[in-house]
């Protein structure tokens, strides 16, 4: 009521009401485009979605909530995203304090150079780097099955292989999003002030004692920062799996956002993938929060 | 002074108002479809082109999706910004007229404004017809042809594949066209498709059987039969016995088309529509061939069609571009008159009997190959569903080696669990 008020009271200001008024067309925006589909696809959620008169799709309550928990192919794909997840996120968290170190530290004679080229792939559509490991992983010209060759090791249909495709797509995310992870390890590195290193090495400090012992903990927002969106984004990929696999073979790299998508404009069921991406935002906001409580919330970001 | 005033406001607002009465703003329609060849864009643009100047009242929006068609199309119609026509893939219908997207074109076809029905070819009104009614046809559509390298053929001494060939043809020469270096390592494939669920869809039918007991509103699945366990050990053999086709793997691409593309593979099946394609690669010489037979010669034919919107204001004018968009002339020119640069086979019987119509030997045994093709399963929206159930469980017999059998036992169980009884009654 406070608060009202006091909005009421500052918008007879003519400078508030104008910055207010040149605030809008962004705040109508955001509203239209951002929040107004949350809402929206609450509904969607609720309904048997009618794609040419969504006015009047019939209202069926929790039943498409009800149907998701009881797919099991919905679950499947679950399995193939929690291992995606795990196999994409901390393979890529590790690898890329391992150059972040390399880079800061100057170890490698070529540091410079690993420097300026890391990010390229970030900057890489993943469409685009998903065909070029098509590429790399194709059965009868690939480059991996050619080096192979070379060691009288038989071809391999790379991403054809149930046990094979889904480890496959997994490297080329790493890959992918190695730069990103370098980029904010080494930002969390040189952020950590000189002098604390000094005073363990006149302590007696060896280079492991002194990482962690001193630096890994202050280290500690930077890996929670990298773990919290690494889930998120990985929970969240699509477009690998869709131009590597299509989900294939045997369903085994058919993850959730991609059993949603089949759901929505394959077989036309917009209400239960709704309802699909509704459990995947409890499955992420409950992951984030178990993260947070893991490492502790004094830690801050 | 205020009095003519007043008269000249008015006088100049009658003028206008009579200006903006009589003058009637051309009609625009809507019309999107899916990119299949670059030199699409061309083809369309000139046949709207051609409808526009002879009605000039209308005005044709063309919009040529390259990815992401049916989400584009779907999520207009839920905006209420749906195209007039649209073109759509016969085995997306059931799904699109349950949903309520597309117009029963009846009164038209049959209408006083309409067309000579019986020189359509039956399989295409089956593919477009859904509960009774008829949604639609096009110009041109595609069927399932065997294509062959032609050197590898030469280079083996073996005959060129003909009408006669057999699914036990294909087998032997498979065999003798898969080539190995002095490692064992192999070098060519005689034969490869990773959509195996098609080949066996063909399998079935050209030996006589069903995948269903109705296709179109099945109740019980047949596919699990002794001669769809037979089809699949048929695709099994292939791979893990003889070791002529590489596994199943991603379809796409970089799949079985790359492969005959760069001469790594001898035969492949495909749509007749990759002649175009292949066509362009220069150092390929390749020949096409019917489908390999049975007890009956078969395959699936390809049926995509021009289809009118629910949401469409002007459902005459639509369906009389519909009529001109599917017209003989327009199928003639798209099929290149049966030259090489086809994008499509003609729909019309009586495009084949017009003095223009001059097949090569690509487009020859396409032509043959139409009498026998049948559209793909198109009950619902279970028909692509079926289809992606039936390629898992075919890559699981095939890689993972599973009992046929018992593997198409299982898929039956999921059919009727997943498809069946969920199909809206």
């Amino acid at each position: 009521m406070k608060e009202s008020n006091s909005l009421l009271k500052s918008l007879k200001n003519p400078t508030v009401r104008a910055a207010y008024i040149f605030i809008l067309p962004s705040l109508i925006l955001i509203f239209v485009f951002r929040i107004l589909p949350i809402f929206l696809s609450i509904w969607i959620s609720m309904v048997d979605f009618s794609i040419s008169t969504p006015i009047s799709s019939k209202f069926v309550g929790l039943e498409n909530f009800r149907e998701a928990v009881k797919d099991k192919y919905l679950w499947d794909a679950l399995k193939n995203t929690a291992e995606y997840s795990v196999g994409t996120v901390i393979p890529g968290i590790l690898l890329g304090l391992i150059f972040a170190l390399i880079i800061s530290e100057g170890w490698f004679k070529y540091s410079g150079l690993i420097r300026s080229i890391y990010f390229i792939p970030v900057i890489l559509s993943t469409t685009i780097a998903g065909l070029i490991f098509s590429w790399l992983y194709h059965p009868s010209f690939g480059l991996l099955n050619y080096i192979l060759s070379f060691f009288k090791i038989p071809p391999k249909a790379w991403l054809g292989d149930p046990i094979l495709a889904l480890p496959c797509v997994m490297i080329m995310a790493v890959w992918k999003g190695l730069g990103y992870n370098i980029t904010i390890w080494t930002a969390g590195l040189l952020g950590i002030p000189s002098e604390y290193r000094d005073a363990a090495r006149v302590d007696g400090c060896n280079w492991w004692k002194e990482f962690w012992y001193i630096r890994a903990p202050l280290l500690k927002p930077v890996l929670l920062f990298l773990t919290v969106l690494g889930f998120i984004n990985s929970f969240q990929s699509f477009e690998a799996i869709y131009v590597m696999t299509g989900g294939g073979p045997i369903y085994k790299t058919r993850v959730i956002v991609y059993y949603l998508w089949q759901n929505a404009f394959q077989w036309l069921r917009f209400g239960y993938a709704a309802a699909i991406a509704w459990l995947l935002f409890l499955i992420l906001v409950s992951l984030t929060y178990f993260q947070f409580k893991m490492y502790g919330k004094e830690e801050g970001l | 002074m205020k009095k003519r005033s007043l008269i000249l406001v008015l006088s100049t607002l009658l003028v206008v108002l009579f200006a903006f009465t009589s003058y009637s703003a051309p009609i625009t329609l809507r019309l999107t479809k899916w990119l299949s060849f670059p030199e699409e864009k061309g083809w369309i643009e000139k046949w709207a082109k051609k409808y526009e100047q002879a009605h000039p009242d209308v005005k044709i929006e063309i919009d040529l999706v390259t990815t992401g068609y049916d989400e584009k199309l779907l999520t207009s119609f839920a905006g209420g910004e749906a195209p007039d026509i649209f073109y759509v893939h016969s085995v997306n219908l059931p799904a699109y007229v349950e949903q309520g997207l597309c117009v029963p074109l009846d009164k038209y076809i049959d209408g006083p404004n309409g067309i000579n029905t019986k020189d359509i070819f039956p399989a295409i009104w089956k593919a477009t017809t859904y509960k009774g009614k008829k949604y639609g046809y096009s110009a041109t559509n595609g069927v399932q042809i065997l294509y062959f390298n032609k050197r590898m053929f030469r280079e083996s001494g073996l005959r060129y594949p003909d009408k006669n060939w057999t699914w036990k043809d294909l087998a032997e020469t498979a065999q003798k066209l898969t080539k190995k270096d002095k490692d064992g390592r192999i070098t060519q494939y005689g034969f490869q498709c990773d959509e195996y669920n098609r080949v066996f869809v063909t399998y079935v039918w050209s030996m006589g059987g069903k995948l269903f007991d109705n296709e179109e509103a099945p109740k019980k699945p047949l596919f699990n039969n002794t001669i769809g366990v037979e089809a699949a050990k048929y695709l099994a053999d292939l791979v893990m016995v003889y070791g002529v086709a590489p596994a199943p793997g991603v379809p796409g691409a970089l799949g079985y088309r790359e492969a005959f593309r760069t001469q790594k593979v001898a035969m492949i099946l495909d749509g007749s529509w990759m002649i175009r394609n292949f066509i362009n690669q220069k150092d390929l010489e390749f020949g096409t061939a019917v489908v390999p037979k049975g007890k009956k010669r078969t395959g699936w034919y390809d049926c995509c069609f021009w289809a009118m919107s629910t949401q469409t204001k002007y459902p005459d004018i639509v369906w009389d571009v519909i009529k001109h968009m599917s017209s003989v002339e327009v199928a003639l020119d798209k099929a290149d008159y049966g030259g090489p640069q086809l994008m499509g086979m003609p729909s019309w019987q009586t495009a084949y009997k017009d003095p223009r119509w001059k097949p090569c030997d690509l487009v020859a045994p396409v032509v043959e190959q139409m009498k026998y093709a049948r559209p793909e399963l198109s009950f619902w929206n279970a028909g692509k569903f079926a289809f992606t159930m039936l390629a898992s469980k075919l890559q699981e017999i095939i890689i993972m080696k599973k009992d046929p059998k018992k593997a198409l036992d299982e898929l039956a169980q999921e059919t009727i669990e997943e498809i069946i009884k969920k199909m809206p009654k």
